[in-house]
């Protein structure tokens, strides 16, 4: 994944501001940022969903601008808003999207991410009535069906319990070592340790870029969390 | 086009109407209570005017006359008058709707095979009421008159039974309406559940995801069809003239146009409310007012039968008049069903314009 410059105004506002970094095949890469850094708006570019103003996006070689619908074929996407249907139950969404996706065994593909949910037993629940932990179990179980390459989570785990965000984290450490790509953004410094490599957006732009050890290094702090508050705070200052 | 896809999206939409008793209740019991509530209450028929008579010839001849007025189903005795002021006054105090004034010379005229006019004063008040006495009495005079070549037989609907004409040209309205109303949430539904998020990041096409929006209505439409038309035959008692296949062919066409037209306004709208109200307004008023189901289109201005024109009712109207009643199936249908056809297309096409399947369009 290889973003060069990449920006997206709606109207006056700018919203990501020529952003550039490349993500590796495999890797789990954290987008961190406080509310309106822009986050959401880059990953929905990235997922072809939204078209960027100018700049340049290579996903899975694919350009997110010219053939949108073809990075469309090979990703997994979880938005922060829960998107699945309410009035479905969880096997009814989860054979829908199999259908979408055209997955050839589809009754097998769904047992799978019924189990892998940890939702076995639940299928005939209607979705609306389940706690958010649940619902954001089954979003990442209906964003991996079709076996994406590349995987783009956005806060997966806000809301979410505890127990549930370490099982979480246990599923995306799974699917990187199979080779799947992780893009994930979060607002919890516990989970950006689990990644391989991180941003930090403010106000439309990447403000830093590395591996947990060369951020805390880089900038002189002991924890992520100090780093974020003495980036985010400097933006806040000046 | 993907064929599990298609159904896919079609499978999901059934669960929705189903889960949804209010959807279904629009989409299967309002057609048949508006059905019940116009075809009984906006009759046309005139029952029983109350009818007086001013009889100055007195002879065999008038009084058979009268017997033909009071014998028909349109008109009943309400007693005699003398003179022009008793006359006046019997419609006055609404004793009467209406008086027959029979001139002195009537049978003398009649025997000489001459033609002698009688006078019919109606109260004008309501002119509807009105209207129809005079064509009913119009009638019988003209029955009446053994020696005019010319009786008049009304053509296809020979009782003037208006309930005839407007059962047909109501199942038109209904299903112009209740079609266009089911389709109009269906994209507004997505895009305010936010749903919509997660349907563009799929690989799923605009025709795939239009198609299997409509299959589920259009289902619930040619039941409410076949409802509709159930109950003209048998409660209404309109006989079907044409051909069956020529009615489920017109009817197929039209419920597919208008669900085009509300997942047009569906998918501009992108709130169910505006959307709902937005099929109501353009779909209903026009329908009712200028489809010539209510008012005559002949009788409109130019520039407003033009716009009749460009309603898809207005043939829908036409159109299932003509099977029911006159059974004829020509060359004027094949024009209207061509219209229906290119409207639907036209519709389509604007929509899949209009359709975005990404966020900027939000």
């Amino acid at each position: 994944m290889v973003i060069e410059h990449l920006t997206k105004k709606f109207g006056d506002f700018t919203a990501v501001d020529d952003i550039s970094f490349s993500v590796n095949k495999g890797e789990i890469f954290g987008f961190l940022g406080a509310n309106g850094a822009g986050k959401s708006t880059t990953i929905r570019m990235l997922c072809g969903i939204l078209k960027p103003t100018s700049g340049r996006g290579l996903v899975g070689g694919v350009d997110i601008s010219k053939t949108p619908e073809k990075v469309k074929t090979f990703i997994g996407y979880m938005s922060q808003k829960f998107s699945l249907y309410d009035d479905l139950t969880i096997q009814e969404n989860l054979n829908f999207f199999a259908g979408i996706y055209q997955i050839s065994n589809r009754k097998e593909a769904v047992k799978r991410a019924i189990e892998s949910a940890g939702l076995t037993g639940k299928e005939k629940k209607i979705t609306g009535s389940l706690p958010v932990g649940w619902k954001q179990q089954l979003s990442l179980a209906s964003a991996v069906m079709h076996n994406p390459s590349i995987l783009f989570l956005d806060e997966p785990t806000s809301g979410v319990d505890p127990i549930t965000r370490r099982k979480f984290w246990e599923t995306i450490r799974k699917l990187s070592e199979a080779g799947t790509t992780v893009f994930v953004t979060t607002h919890y410094m516990m989970e950006a340790e689990y990644c391989d490599r991180l941003s930090i957006m403010r106000a439309g732009k990447v403000i830093a870029l590395g591996t947990p050890i060369e951020l805390k290094r880089k900038y002189e702090k002991k924890s992520l969390e100090d780093v974020f508050v003495s980036l985010v705070q400097k933006g806040v200052s000046k | 086009m993907n064929r599990q896809r298609v159904k896919a999206i079609a499978k999901k939409e059934i669960i929705h109407v189903i889960r949804d008793p209010r959807s279904l209740g629009m989409g299967l019991a309002i057609p048949v209570l508006l059905l019940v509530l116009f075809g009984y209450g906006l009759s046309l028929n005139v029952d029983n005017v109350p009818l007086a008579v001013w009889d100055q010839s007195n002879t065999v001849t008038s009084r058979n006359l009268i017997r033909d007025f009071t014998n028909s189903e349109a008109f009943q005795s309400a007693g005699v008058c003398n003179s022009q002021q008793d006359a006046d006054r019997i419609i006055q105090i609404g004793q009467a709707t209406a008086v027959l004034v029979i001139p002195p010379d009537f049978e003398e005229k009649i025997t000489r095979h001459e033609s002698s006019t009688v006078q019919l004063l109606v109260d004008g008040s309501d002119s509807n009421t009105a209207r129809l006495s005079i064509m009913y009495a119009d009638g019988i005079t003209k029955n009446a008159a053994q020696t005019a070549a010319m009786s008049l037989i009304t053509a296809y609907n020979p009782a003037m039974d208006t309930t005839w004409s407007i059962i047909p040209g109501l199942i038109a309205i209904i299903l112009n309406v209740i079609a266009a109303m089911l389709t109009s949430l269906c994209v507004a539904r997505e895009w305010e559940n936010g749903t919509m998020e997660q349907l563009v990041s799929t690989p799923m096409r605009k025709g795939e995801f239009l198609i299997g929006k409509l299959v589920p209505y259009y289902i619930i439409g040619v039941i409410d069809l076949i409802v509709a038309v159930l109950m003209a035959l048998f409660l209404f008692g309109v006989p079907l003239n044409g051909s069956l296949l020529a009615l489920a062919g017109v009817s197929g066409m039209f419920i597919f146009t208008t669900l085009s037209v509300g997942i047009l306004i569906s998918t501009a709208a992108k709130s169910q409310l505006l959307a709902s109200q937005l099929a109501l307004v353009i779909t209903f008023l026009p329908g009712f007012i200028l489809s010539g189901f209510v008012y005559d289109i002949k009788a409109m201005p130019t520039v407003v039968q033009a716009i009749t024109k460009l309603i898809p009712a207005t043939y829908f109207v036409t159109l299932l008049r003509t099977i029911f009643l006159k059974g004829t199936w020509g060359m004027a249908p094949t024009k209207e069903l061509l219209f229906l056809i290119l409207f639907a297309a036209v519709i389509l096409a604007m929509t899949m314009k209009k359709l975005k399947l990404n966020l900027d369009g939000r």
